[in-house]
């Protein structure tokens, strides 16, 4: 594998979801690639389909309700979506780990962390129950808890929240896994703890080379461990570049909303910048571009035709029939 | 804040204490979530409460509408000792003292129309005297928080997060209340939603011209909407400060961690993540003296021992700390 090549692509995904009410058109047209040892961001509000399209890369999506109709997910060349599920067992926690969004759902309260720990090494390596163990405990060292051995015999329930994540992060870690897809991990922590997580992800990347995809709606996590961003709006990426070029130059209506919607911390202001109208409902999502209905500079073509996903300036990708000039924020 | 000097909300020493049940043994213990708290209110003022989850400020915000009673300490209300109000002097109070809660899924009744859910404050006080005025009453506090008549005899399952907001604050200010606790008004909706409730928040507070309570964990809300923020942790306040000056210039060592614990959405303007250690102690086994001493970088013998008290270290600016 090239040093610094592409460690996963995602082709055209489109994943429907067949529901009583009708079909749920989640997502549409999804692409974006990740380099190796990079964070990506993916940001988006309720609904936009960001975790389906984590549950989508790791084949943990329900299906059904879940559809994958079409589409590639390139890791390492090869296509997850071709994959069985027994070779998906092998690469799951061994190649690609995710870390969830509530700890305390994602741990198996009746087995201690040293059971679960030692369960998924022993599963992906053919070690005894002792090595396993001595593996769990310096994946624990890994992300700093302070006495590991410890921390072993405990059940997640003794746990606090910050630490409960940092033993999901271990246990992701415990086989030394090459993508780490972490679905809003820090939503359920206080700030300070947040702080410390983040931390934690950065430092993992310097030592173990490791590639993130890191799923969020909060632009100031993006900001501050990314190093490029995918904008989902309503089943689509709208927008996927570096994170200078996304924040300091959006060319999509709907990213320079959003980055304006945030009250700023560092000055007063008299208002906010506000998005009219609500997320649309994706069982009928308006025609053409999805964004249409709210945006600002809204063309006649907007109506009828969805855009595509183009590169429009050196590696800053957009999906808009008028997308902003580009000029500075 | 000269502009503001009469006030509304005066806490005395105020203390919560909650049992809970410790260990194997169900041992009884207690918790303090509002350790010893005082502070002043003016009318007309916006003032905003943040701290982490736990650290008592959504405690803080249901005793000051008093929908629960404090363990100790006093609330005076206009001149008047809240804190002890009973039976019907307490249902008259509520008309002045109103709350907004943080979850719109579950603040409203289900089963009522907006209609019915609007008209009941009016029914309780007897405020108006015909249907009709009734009606005119509730469609104009629909109409103040962005919402249409037709939206009247609709129920809260039709409504997206952000209009069930709307509707919670509608409700709240329908009376015309003098004072209101907002606690998280928009920590359950999503950022483009959330800007259009706060600009509404902001627009109401001239309209309406009530004092508020904010509690929010989100130091960004808190900014856009206090004239003044306190920082509470582990049930105490550590810092009070005019806004702009807290946002220039944190003083507790609290404080500074928690603005330092913001992500930034500059990507140029990164902070230098750090991984510090430590918890947030456990509030049925408190730290002896400072409660923030085991996490604090200044820490010294002096703060093992007693818990320093609030003081005023510039005109308007109070902390909780030996180091300042």
């Amino acid at each position: 594998m090239k040093k610094n090549g592409k460690i996963l692509e995602v082709q055209n995904l489109k994943v429907y979801f067949d529901t009583e009410e009708g079909i749920v058109k989640a997502l549409e047209d999804v692409s974006f690639s990740l380099k190796r040892s990079e964070i990506l961001g993916v940001i988006g509000e309720t609904g936009s389909g960001k975790s389906v399209t984590a549950y989508t890369i790791t084949r943990l999506l329900p299906q059904p309700p879940g559809m994958i109709l079409e589409g590639k997910v390139l890791f390492e060349g090869e296509d997850l979506l071709k994959k069985s599920e027994n070779e998906m067992l092998d690469i799951r926690g061994e190649k690609i780990s995710m870390i969830f969004q509530e700890p305390m759902t994602a741990l198996n309260p009746v087995f201690t962390v040293e059971e679960q720990m030692t369960d998924v090494i022993s599963y992906h390596e053919k070690i005894s129950k002792k090595q396993a163990a001595e593996k769990a405990i310096r994946a624990l060292e890994l992300v700093k808890i302070p006495d590991p051995s410890l921390v072993m015999k405990k059940y997640p329930h003794e746990l606090s929240g910050g630490m409960r994540q940092r033993v999901m992060i271990a246990l992701a870690l415990s086989c030394e896994p090459e993508l780490l897809i972490a679905d809003e991990p820090t939503t359920a922590l206080d700030v300070t703890i947040q702080a410390q997580i983040l931390a934690l992800i950065l430092e993992m990347r310097e030592k173990l080379g490791l590639s993130v995809i890191m799923i969020t709606h909060n632009f100031g996590i993006v900001s501050e461990i990314c190093d490029s961003v995918a904008v989902m709006y309503a089943g689509n990426i709208v927008e996927f570049s570096s994170i200078y070029n996304v924040f300091e130059n959006p060319l999509h209506p709907y990213t320079e909303g959003l980055l304006k919607a945030i009250p700023p911390l560092d000055k007063d202001v008299e208002s906010l910048n506000v998005i009219p109208g609500v997320v649309p409902n994706l069982i009928h999502p308006p025609s053409g571009c999805r964004f249409h209905p709210r945006c600002s500079r809204k063309l006649d073509i907007c109506e009828k035709k969805p855009p595509k996903l183009v590169e429009l300036t050196d590696g800053h990708f957009v999906a808009c029939h008028n997308p902003l000039g580009g000029g500075k924020r | 804040m000269n502009q503001y000097n009469n006030p509304i909300i005066e806490v005395k020493n105020l203390l919560k204490e909650f049992d809970v049940i410790k260990g194997f043994w169900a041992k009884k213990a207690k918790i303090k979530a509002v350790n010893d708290v005082s502070f002043t209110i003016n009318e007309g003022e916006a003032v905003g409460l943040v701290g982490e989850s736990g650290c008592g400020k959504t405690t803080t915000g249901r005793i000051l509408v008093r929908l629960m009673e404090p363990t100790a300490g006093k609330i005076i209300f206009a001149g008047k000792d809240i804190s002890i109000l009973k039976g019907n002097k307490l249902k008259q109070l509520r008309r002045e003292l109103q709350m907004v809660f943080q979850d719109p899924f579950s603040s409203l009744n289900p089963r009522m129309t907006v209609y019915d859910i609007l008209k009941r404050p009016l029914e309780i006080f007897k405020i108006a005297k015909t249907s009709e005025e009734k009606k005119q009453i509730a469609l104009k506090a629909l109409q103040d928080v962005g919402l249409k008549s037709e939206h009247l005899t609709r129920y809260p399952h039709e409504f997206s997060g952000g209009q069930r907001q709307r509707i919670a604050i509608a409700r709240a200010l329908i009376l015309k209340p003098r004072f209101v606790v907002l606690d998280e008004p928009t920590s359950a909706l999503d950022v483009s939603v959330q800007a259009q409730i706060l600009n509404l928040l902001r627009n109401l507070r001239k309209e309406y011209s009530f004092t508020y309570l904010l509690i929010s964990h989100d130091l960004s809300v808190v900014r856009f909407l206090s004239d003044k923020i306190m920082v509470m942790y582990m049930g105490k306040l550590v810092e009070v400060a005019p806004t702009s000056e807290l946002f220039k210039e944190p003083l507790h060592p609290y404080t500074k961690l928690l603005m330092s614990s913001i992500p930034n959405p500059n990507p140029r303007n990164r902070k230098k993540l750090k991984l510090i250690e430590g918890d947030i102690p456990s509030l049925l086994n408190p730290p002896p003296g400072c409660f923030f001493a085991p996490r604090c970088p200044l820490r010294t013998p002096e703060c093992d021992k007693t818990f320093p008290k609030l003081r005023e270290v510039k005109k308007g600016h109070l902390v909780a700390c030996f180091k300042v």
